[in-house]
This record gives C-alpha cells, sequence and structure tokens, in this order.
C-alpha cells in the first residue's frame, strides 16, 4: 500500500500530478475515512477534495497490473465511490 | 497531522483543479434515472438515432440471437456535446446552476443533446459494417424492436442501486423477448452484460460475445495501411480480449506499438469514464494519451465510441494533427 508503483500507470496521476490523484493516495483517503468510521453511521464530514480524489479515478485498472501484493486497487476505489454517493445523497 | 488532513491540503492547494459538488452528481443520477424511465435511454434524445442504422437491412426475427448496441456509438456523441454545454455553463462545479442545467437537459434535451447529422451517419456506418461483416460469416441474428441502453453509465459512474435496479428492468425485456444470446458491439456493453448483469441479476442466463469474437482472423482484410491502437481499458484489462484484437490486425498492416504506451497493462485510458462529472480532468487525460499515441503514429484506431469521442476532444485540446478511425471503419470481412 506504500510503494506507488502504481502511480506511473494512472493517468489522472500523470495528469494532474498530485498524491491526491493517484491510486496510493486514493487507498489511503479511503483506509482513513473507513478507520474514522465513513459509510458505517458515523458523522464523518469529508472535504470536497476528498470527494474528489476518490471521484476521479477512471476505473482503468492499469494500477492493479502494477500492485506487487495484488490489491484490486480500481474495484476497491469503485466500491468505496458507491458508498460515498449513498451515504452523501441520500 | 493525519494523513487525511494533510491529504487535504495537498488536494486544496492544487489550485488548478475545479471543486466538483455533489449536486452535480445529483442531478446527473437523476437525469440518467428519469430519462431511463422514460425512454430506455440514458439522456433526453431522439430515440429514432439509436434504430436509423437498420433500414433497409433484413434480420432474423426468428433468432434467439440478438445485435444490440445499446445505442452507445450513436449516443457517444450526444454525451460529447454534452460535456461541451457542461463546460460552458460551469456547472460541475455544482451548486443551483447545477440542478437547473439537469432540469434543462431534461425538459428541452432534445434540443439541447441533439448530435450532428455527420456524427449520426458515421455511428450508422460503423454499426453497418459490423452488420456486414458478420453476415458475411454466416452469423444469424434479429434486433429488439425497443431496445434498452445496458445502463453501463450508472454503474461507472458509482450508482450502484439504481443499476442494479435498471439492470433487472432490461433482463426483463430480453427474457421477454426470449433472447439466448446477444452480440455486443462495444466494450462498455460487452462488460456490463458479461460481468455485471450476472453479479447483479443472480437469474441472468445469457450468453454475450463481442462481434469482436465472431471475426475469422483469415478473413478479415484491413484498410489502413499504418496506425497506432487505442485499446479500451475494459476490453484489454478485464475483458481479455487485447491478443484477440491483435490477431485480427497483425500482419495485414504496419502497426505501431510501444511496450509501455500500447502495452496491455500499462496503456493508458482516454479519461472518458469521469466526462460527465471531471470534464477538465477527463480532457487533460484525454490529451496526454493523444500526445503519447502521436509519437507512434497519427493514425490511431479505437474499439470503443465512447474512447473515440474523448480522444477527438484530445486532439482539440492538445492541438496535435492525428487521424482517428474505429476497429471497424477499418475492417472488413470479405465481401462484406
Amino acid at each position: 500500500m506504500y510503494c506507488g508503483f502504481c502511480e506511473f500507470a494512472c493517468p489522472t496521476f500523470n495528469a494532474l500530478r498530485s498524491r491526491s490523484y493517484g491510486p496510493r493516495g486514493r487507498v489511503n483517503l479511503i483506509k482513513t475515512l473507513i478507520e474514522d468510521g465513513f459509510g458505517q453511521g458515523r458523522d464523518v464530514k469529508i472535504d470536497a477534495g476528498v470527494i474528489n480524489s476518490i471521484m476521479t479515478c477512471l476505473h482503468c485498472a492499469a494500477c492493479d497490473t502494477q500492485c506487487p501484493a495484488g490489491i484490486k486497487i480500481a474495484d476497491a476505489i469503485h466500491s468505496f465511490k458507491a458508498i460515498i454517493l449513498q451515504a452523501m445523497l441520500k | 497531522m493525519s494523513y487525511l488532513t494533510h491529504s487535504v491540503v495537498l488536494i486544496n492547494v492544487c489550485r488548478r483543479i475545479h471543486v466538483v459538488s455533489l449536486d452535480w452528481f445529483r442531478a446527473l443520477r437523476d437525469v440518467i434515472v428519469g430519462s431511463l424511465r422514460d425512454s430506455w435511454l440514458p439522456f433526453p434524445v431522439d430515440k429514432s438515432i439509436c434504430t436509423k442504422w437498420r433500414e433497409g437491412l433484413s434480420f432474423d426475427s426468428d433468432s434467439g440471437t440478438i445485435l444490440y448496441t445499446s445505442c452507445l456509438y450513436q449516443l457517444a456523441p450526444v454525451i460529447e456535446r454534452a460535456v461541451a454545454e457542461l463546460e460552458r455553463f460551469g456547472v460541475t462545479k455544482g451548486g443551483a446552476l447545477a440542478r437547473l442545467t439537469a432540469i434543462g437537459a431534461r425538459f428541452l434535451g432534445r434540443a439541447l443533446l441533439r448530435p450532428s447529422d455527420e456524427d449520426v451517419d458515421r455511428a450508422n456506418r460503423i454499426i453497418r459494417n459490423i452488420y456486414g461483416m458478420l453476415r458475411a460469416l454466416g452469423v444469424r441474428f434479429g434486433v429488439l424492436d425497443n431496445e434498452p441502453y445496458s445502463g453501463a453509465l450508472l454503474y461507472e459512474l458509482g450508482f450502484v442501486n439504481e443499476f442494479a435496479d435498471y439492470a433487472r428492468s432490461v433482463y426483463k425485456v430480453l427474457r421477454d423477448n426470449n433472447v439466448s444470446e446477444i452480440i455486443t458491439i462495444d466494450p462498455h456493453t460487452q462488460y456490463t452484460l458479461e460481468k455485471l448483469y450476472p453479479r447483479y441479476v443472480p437469474e441472468f442466463n445469457i450468453k454475450v460475445r463481442s462481434y469482436l469474437d465472431y471475426l475469422d482472423s483469415n478473413k478479415v482484410k484491413v484498410r489502413l495501411s499504418e496506425f497506432t491502437i487505442h485499446d479500451s481499458c475494459l476490453y484489454a484489462r478485464y475483458l481479455n480480449k487485447y491478443d484477440l484484437i491483435r490477431g485480427l490486425l497483425r500482419g495485414k498492416a504496419d502497426i505501431k506499438e510501444d511496450p509501455v504506451i500500447t502495452g496491455r497493462d500499462t496503456s493508458h485510458c482516454c479519461g472518458g469514464p469521469i466526462e460527465s462529472t471531471y470534464p477538465e480532468i477527463a480532457g487533460r487525460v484525454a490529451s496526454n494519451r493523444v500526445r503519447e499515441l502521436v509519437r507512434l503514429s497519427r493514425n490511431i484506431v479505437t474499439q470503443c465510441p465512447i474512447c473515440y469521442v474523448n480522444l477527438r476532444r484530445g486532439i482539440k485540446l492538445s492541438v496535435v494533427e492525428a487521424n482517428l478511425f474505429d476497429i471497424a471503419e477499418v475492417i472488413e470481412v470479405g465481401g462484406s
């Protein structure tokens, strides 16, 4: 989760040159949000910048092919997109 | 400082990126869900654009196999035009304007979201060429009178529950029409029906194949002498079509490839999946992709209508010279 091999393959990371717009940044944001209880009934405020970071994932799966740990990064981010929308567009 | 706070700071200092409000996602969801309910299409458009390609062609109405366009080739230029409008009005930044524009798109959609005649003609030519290739190979198929859209966009945006509800209603249409096999013509529809429908509609038992699976490489001719390939992420990394596509093309043209730029694992996306929510970022991704591809060739062959319209936008934004083609525009089956 910390090696960052996934970043070179990510089109949004390459376009914006911001770690928040790459797979590693997104996965770590999601991890933190889950640990804070987002989507689990707890009132967790999230900044529009965090939403943008996660919602701009293209689900292209180029990151998946680079991950030494075999994490299904694209699917994990897509699932969390759905959680964000479900939690915040009630 | 927690990682989350640190990342937010990083994001906020990146001032060039427009912040998108979830208001826009809500508005977009309401437009798509409402339009699907009213017309089985994700946007309010003239439905005749979906079936115009059929004029003068014959079909096997008794066949359980259907050629299923999901209207995506026809709708892709509509989405492109909508994105241009969205950017012009700045609606993706959210707020009241987003809501107003969504309402406007709903009621004025026929005027706002109309593809050009040139784009409609091109989509029809592509589908008719696919029809011709399948016919030349002896494949028998019918079409649905009132073909529903697959729902791919709902899933891709993250509206999973809405997608699941809609997928069930599409499956009912397919079942009521005794469909036993579906031939798709684009990667989004293939992925949605092959991978997602079985997950969200447990009773879904229809065989789903791409038209590319039917093509016999020994009978396929390539009309373009030199080009590079922009792969659909879905075909290359989710649907295992990377080698199939090269098998159809290799040895018949001078194909300019690079292990990274056109590699199965590393080829970059066109930006399409976020074109309706983050058009500015999608444009940057498309521009980068075009600049990579023209290092290999000025002729770029795509396999997906969404890739086509995004790369077309990328060409305009990056101000490079390039010619875009769909694979169905550059291949033919002898006699088709």
